[in-house]
């Protein structure tokens, strides 16, 4: 019975402890129109990813990709005479609920921060194919972002990877 | 038993021993005799031609609104989040970041404006016959771009910067630990670092550009 009691205390300890992490509330950042003197008003996109991505996820990220394209005034056209932008996912990967589930446990028993860790990965590699010159975006390997929210995650590196070409001059 | 939950307690411990040491600098400032210069330039009536005399109009104007933009709608935000990361309230940091950078894209298209005045004061130039305001204006057009390239360095270091406190204030309310990486911190160190550095560059080639305009002007007002 005291170990019921004890059990059931540490789950309540954690439940409000992870009530305490908050979702990050993601504004919508609204962009001024796209400068007339812009380097890239159109460009036509191409995500290649390892064949064990879920095509789902695949799917969704590369639209998620295209709205950020949008949102700051660049079209994605399908049309082979413009700039090339090449998004090369090398990691694309949600963390799975039973690696949740054993995170959970290990919180549960013996304590720690577990379940403050995410194993939840977006990798890409970003290069631009413009007049036979191509140019990698660095900044994709300079550091590694860490999201919890999956549907965040996916959203920001798409904007950053809007970003990179939006302000690319 | 005792030993796992000690295990665990340990973990915990060194979980919050983790906190980043992040360096925060006070934000970038335009040196205000560039301000000034620029607002109180009195452009020459004299002009070698009339398609000349728009290229440096649009130059100093584009000048003096890049400036502007920058002075009065980013620096004030990036004050803010530095007063806000020295007292460690970081309160409606997600709304700084977004302000800061819907500003950061502003500067990034005044930019670009100036940039193009550039060219055109090249193109100009390339069509006037006199030597000594051509020369002047080609050093003018030089110095500048110098001038200019610091600028997208600095504008591009803003936007990794704010990625970068994006990231972090991000995993703070989300309490994710896995952000909180040596990688990251070094990242978010380097760039402040740069980005504070970035001033003194700034200011210097800006100081420069300003200074052969005003050599420039002075010999348009004596061309005839």
């Amino acid at each position: 019975m005291k170990n019921l009691v004890l059990i059931g205390f540490w789950i309540m300890m954690l439940l409000w402890l992870n009530s305490c992490a908050g979702t990050y509330k993601h504004i919508e950042v609204e962009y001024p129109p796209l400068s007339p003197y812009a380097k890239y008003k159109a460009i036509s996109l191409e995500v290649v990813s390892p064949k064990d991505v879920n095509k789902e996820e695949m799917k969704s990220f590369k639209e998620l990709i295209i709205r950020a394209f949008q949102k700051r005034g660049i079209s994605v056209v399908d049309d082979i005479e413009r700039p090339k932008l090449v998004v090369e996912i090398m990691e694309l990967s949600k963390e799975s609920v039973i690696k949740r589930g054993i995170k959970w446990a290990l919180a549960i028993y013996i304590g720690g921060p577990w379940i403050q860790n995410t194993s939840n990965a977006v990798t890409v590699k970003v290069s631009m194919k413009d007049k036979g010159k191509v140019i990698e975006f660095k900044e994709f390997q300079e550091f590694k972002e860490s999201i919890r929210d999956w549907e965040d995650f996916k959203k920001t590196v798409a904007n950053r990877i809007a970003d990179a070409v939006y302000f690319a001059y | 038993m005792k030993k796992i939950m000690l295990i665990g307690l340990v973990l915990g411990l060194l979980a919050v021993g983790c906190a980043p040491n992040l360096v925060s600098y006070p934000p970038p400032a335009i040196n205000l005799v560039v301000v000034k210069g620029l607002q109180n330039f009195k452009i020459s009536s004299q002009m070698p031609s009339e398609e000349y005399g728009a290229a440096f109009k649009n130059v100093i104007e584009n000048n003096k609104n890049t400036a502007v933009v920058y002075q009065e709608k980013s620096f004030p935000i990036f004050n803010q989040m530095y007063q806000k990361y020295q007292k460690k309230d970081f309160d409606g940091m997600d709304v700084l970041i977004a302000k800061a950078k819907i500003s950061n894209k502003e500067w990034n298209d005044s930019y670009l404006t100036l940039k193009n005045t550039y060219e055109k004061l090249g193109e100009a130039n390339k069509k006037i016959g006199n030597v000594t305001i051509k020369t002047k204006t080609e050093q003018l057009i030089n110095v500048s771009k110098e001038c200019i390239e610091e600028m997208l360095e600095t504008i591009n270091t803003i936007r990794k910067f704010l990625d970068m406190a994006e990231g972090y204030n991000r995993s703070r309310i989300e309490k994710n630990l896995s952000f909180l990486t040596k990688e990251n911190e070094q990242k978010y160190n380097n760039i402040a670092e740069s980005l504070h550095r970035s001033e003194d560059g700034l200011n210097k080639k800006w100081m420069y550009s300003l200074e052969i305009s005003i050599e420039l002007n002075k010999l348009l007002n004596n061309y005839r």
